[in-house]
């Protein structure tokens, strides 16, 4: 008589031999959560922070805003810096420089005009910087804008207020420059309370140029130093200069006014 | 062995659901960090203030007959140092026509993030 299919015979079962093939995948398991889980969750997490700081630098950028261009006097802001360090570089100690000259049509220096431009030129913004961890990435607040910087290049997050004003063809050309000002090296991990206040803006410089002239502006810094790269992008796309040859140098043609202002912005505390 | 009682697979393929919607809804809160900023920053840098004062100084100065119009075009010079001073905005205000009943004014503003022009009768 054949047996029915629900008595099984289990007399080749062995206990061990179960025992190791779910503990093996147990092991097996673990070691791949180990080996790539792990590190995927740390490299979220620190995506999550950088991304973090990217708004909270936007948040910076609102209140240097609010100090320049809104006639208020103090900005505090709390904020929680992880991941990573954000520092307060003073516009001393920043290598960059921006250059702002002007050009007869003629091609030749207008040297008036350029002595009435030397106390602003050359500029030298000063930064907040944040400097993630565990990647290459690196947040910065220079003179106005918001950059992020990775692997030798740059991008802008958060643009300046620079604008070019264009009325019945005459060109005004506003440069605001922001200059972050620190009493000493300040540096930032985990909570921190960002004090600023607006020393100083003197009367804007006003050039006017009736025979319509060029405005040359020169970031000086290279990669490793500086932003030129989102500097590039900001100053050629958004207020359509020309880039002049190798060199950092963008002009920007028939401008019948400068305008260049400048603000002290003082750095409290962070 | 007793026959094997799968009734209950559906709890297992809700515990997927559930995961998977959650994985949906991380994607979609990591999207959202830059948007909600520059939304309301957008709603509260329109300049209607500033737009509203030139207009209101312009007014009283063309309402007020004893001001030549010589004196009129020194006032709106001192209006637009005043603005890209005070306000950092760019303004141009400019007669442009007129007869004895009405004077026809030009006003072009830009602060960098909003131009506004118009072309107001007073």
């Amino acid at each position: 008589m054949m047996r029915s299919d629900n008595i099984k015979n289990e007399e080749g079962v062995s206990e061990a031999i179960g025992f190791i093939i779910i503990f093996g995948l147990v092991m097996t398991g673990i070691a791949l959560i180990t080996l790539y889980g792990y590190p995927m969750l740390l490299q979220q997490q620190s995506n999550a922070d950088v991304r973090n700081m990217e708004q909270t630098t936007v948040v910076l950028q609102n209140d240097i805003k609010s100090l320049c261009y809104k006639n208020v006097p103090y900005k505090e802001t709390a904020l929680q810096v992880s991941g990573g360090v954000l520092t307060v570089e003073n516009c001393t100690e920043t290598r960059e420089r921006f250059e702002i000259s002007v050009i007869k049509r003629d091609g030749d220096d207008n040297t008036s005009a350029i002595d009435q431009i030397k106390g602003l030129s050359p500029f030298s913004p000063g930064a907040f910087v944040y400097t993630a961890d565990s990647q290459d990435a690196t947040i910065a607040l220079e003179n106005g804008a918001v950059i992020r910087a990775q692997a030798g290049g740059s991008s802008m997050l958060a643009e300046p207020r620079w604008y070019v004003d264009v009325q019945e063809s005459e060109k005004t050309f506003v440069i605001n420059l922001v200059a972050l000002n620190t009493s000493g090296p300040m540096a930032r991990s985990g909570m921190g309370n960002v004090r600023m206040q607006l020393k100083s803006s003197k009367p804007p410089l006003i050039l006017d140029l009736p025979d319509k002239e060029t405005v040359k502006v020169t970031y000086l810094a290279t990669d490793l130093e500086g932003f030129p790269k989102a500097w590039e992008n900001y100053l050629t796309g958004t207020l359509g200069m020309t880039k002049s040859g190798d060199t950092n140098t963008y002009t920007l043609k028939e401008v019948s006014r400068l305008i260049i202002k400048k603000y002290e912005v003082q750095v409290l505390g962070i | 062995m007793e026959k094997l009682n799968d009734e209950a697979q559906w709890i297992v393929l809700m515990g997927f659901m559930v995961a998977a919607a959650f994985f949906f809804l991380a994607l979609v809160i990591n999207q959202s960090t830059l948007v909600g900023q520059t939304t309301a920053e957008s709603v509260l840098e329109f300049p209607k203030e500033d737009i509203r004062d030139v207009k209101s100084e312009v007014a009283a100065v063309v309402a007020t007959a004893s001001i030549s119009d010589a004196e009129k075009e020194k006032l709106w010079k001192d209006i637009e140092a005043l603005y890209i001073a005070r306000k950092n905005a760019v303004v141009d205000i400019e007669k442009t026509g007129g007869s004895a009943t009405h004077t026809e004014v030009k006003i072009h503003f830009n602060n960098g993030v909003t131009t506004y022009d118009e072309t107001a009768y007073y």
